[in-house]
């Protein structure tokens, strides 16, 4: 798991703006890439409130989708060389997958 | 200390806006056009659960283990041999006329999503016809058609509207549906003859596709699958007299006495044609290209893992060959994709 902080100004200025007691949520960004109509990795462990960036690596046009009880998302289609941002609003687990590819499928357990 | 809404709004949110700006790399949204992207996600993977729904409300379903649409069907496999012509639209590899001929998995089929579809009634057109091409790798792309030049609406909104006319008891509401949507109604009302088989009337992909070549050249096309045997139907009489599955009989006959053929083309559009609009059929004096030559050989085996878990999206493309902004396309996809997922798990459910 790969965990991207945007530059350390950018953790001073949210730090400062936390200080002032306004709520910007603590996510963070975890990146997956789509390679070879696989996501990589396959499966992945986060915090509520992180953002997932799948990046299409591949050579090929994805559409990311989860469809569970408590939350539907769809990206529409995803251009080679795209990111989606995928931001999950409560704990639980969850499949992403891709709707023109049906073995492509990225596990994600929210704590 | 807090910040009042008007601070926020003047002071703050621009700052965090130009902050993600600088921070984003140039395939990102910007926050505000993310956020819409995000609310549009919810919105689409809702629309995607309600076309799936409707269609089980026009078909009575869901039908345990079948396909939500397009339900009775008959799967070939055969070969597809391009023609050199197509090189000059396309880059895929599959269109290469030096690569010989790539296998490839066909699937027939009567409109409706009833299973036991009766061949001659109402629902049975316009016909399917999905093509598989299995590329070395295990890498495939599809192709997704029907027997009608066109498709009744222009956004997975108002297909949902379709749907739903289609299924409403409410003559008033179906009426005034049809009557705001010309579209519709056109397909609804237009004749559908009954072919002589599935092998004998012309397919088309109604959505338009942007065909890349080596040289970076672009042209928008529309697929078009004829026939070698040209398009034949039956009369009044013959038709009369059909059995609920000749269609499907009728293809295991011509194939037991040869290869079923047809021809791939692609319908350039000119630049006033709609790219987007599947409602309207492009004028019949634009240019077409041959890409190739289908050869369907043999019936396969319903029952093999392969064929029960067969999946067809026309957005599962290869590079040389990219989608328009056809907004149907996406949204096709993620209603398959539902009935797919269904179908598998034996709930009824592309």
């Amino acid at each position: 798991m790969r965990r991207i902080l945007t530059g350390c100004g950018i953790v001073a200025f949210l730090a400062t703006l936390g200080s002032l007691g306004f709520a910007l949520g603590s996510g963070v960004e975890v990146n997956i890439s789509q390679k070879g109509r696989a996501f990589l990795p396959a499966s992945i462990e986060i915090t509520k409130g992180d953002t997932l960036a799948i990046h299409n690596d591949d050579e090929y046009i994805h559409q990311v989708f989860v469809d569970s009880q408590s939350f539907k998302f769809d990206s529409g289609e995803q251009d080679v060389g795209q990111t989606v941002d995928i931001t999950f609003p409560a704990a639980g687990t969850f499949q992403v997958l891709c709707a023109i590819h049906p073995k492509m499928r990225l596990d994600v357990v929210v704590k | 200390m807090s910040w009042s809404n008007s601070a926020y709004a003047t002071v703050l949110r621009p700052a965090l806006i130009a902050l993600a700006l600088a921070a984003a790399p140039i395939d990102r949204l910007p926050a505000q056009a993310a956020d819409a992207g995000k609310a549009a996600a919810v919105q689409a993977a809702s629309l995607a659960n309600e076309l799936v729904a409707a269609l089980d409300r026009v078909f009575r379903g869901p039908h345990p283990g079948e396909r939500a649409i397009h339900t009775k069907g008959i799967v070939l496999r055969g070969t597809f041999t391009a023609d050199p012509e197509a090189m000059s639209l396309s880059s895929a590899s599959h269109l290469r006329a030096d690569g010989g001929s790539v296998p490839v998995i066909v699937r027939f089929s009567d409109f409706s999503g009833v299973p036991s579809q009766i061949d001659g009634r109402p629902g049975t057109n316009p016909a399917g016809m999905a093509i598989k091409f299995q590329l070395p790798d295990g890498v495939d792309t599809d192709i997704v058609a029907h027997s009608y030049n066109g498709f009744p609406v222009a956004t997975p909104e108002d297909f949902l509207g379709y749907l739903n006319a289609l299924a409403s008891s409410d003559a008033q509401a179906r009426d005034a549906f049809f009557a705001s949507h010309p579209a519709a109604k056109q397909f609804v009302d237009a004749p559908k003859p009954m072919p002589v088989g599935y092998g004998t009337e012309t397919f088309y992909g109604v959505d338009a596709f942007r065909f890349e070549n080596a040289a970076a050249v672009s042209r928008f096309g529309r697929y078009r699958i004829e026939p070698v045997a040209g398009d034949q139907f039956l009369n009044e009489s013959a038709a009369a007299e059909i059995k609920p599955d000749y269609l499907r009989d009728e293809l295991r006959r011509q194939i037991a006495s040869g290869p079923v053929r047809f021809r791939l083309l692609v319908q350039l559009a000119a630049p006033e044609d709609a790219i987007t609009d599947p409602t309207v059929p492009w004028p019949d004096d634009r240019p077409v290209v041959t890409l190739g030559t289908l050869s369907l050989t043999a019936i396969a085996d319903d029952d093999s893992p392969e064929v029960k878990t067969l999946f067809f999206s026309p957005m599962n493309l290869v590079p040389g060959i990219a989608p328009s902004a056809d907004p149907l396309l996406a949204a096709r996809t993620r209603t398959y994709t539902i009935s797919y997922r269904r179908r598998l798990a034996g709930q009824g459910g592309s």
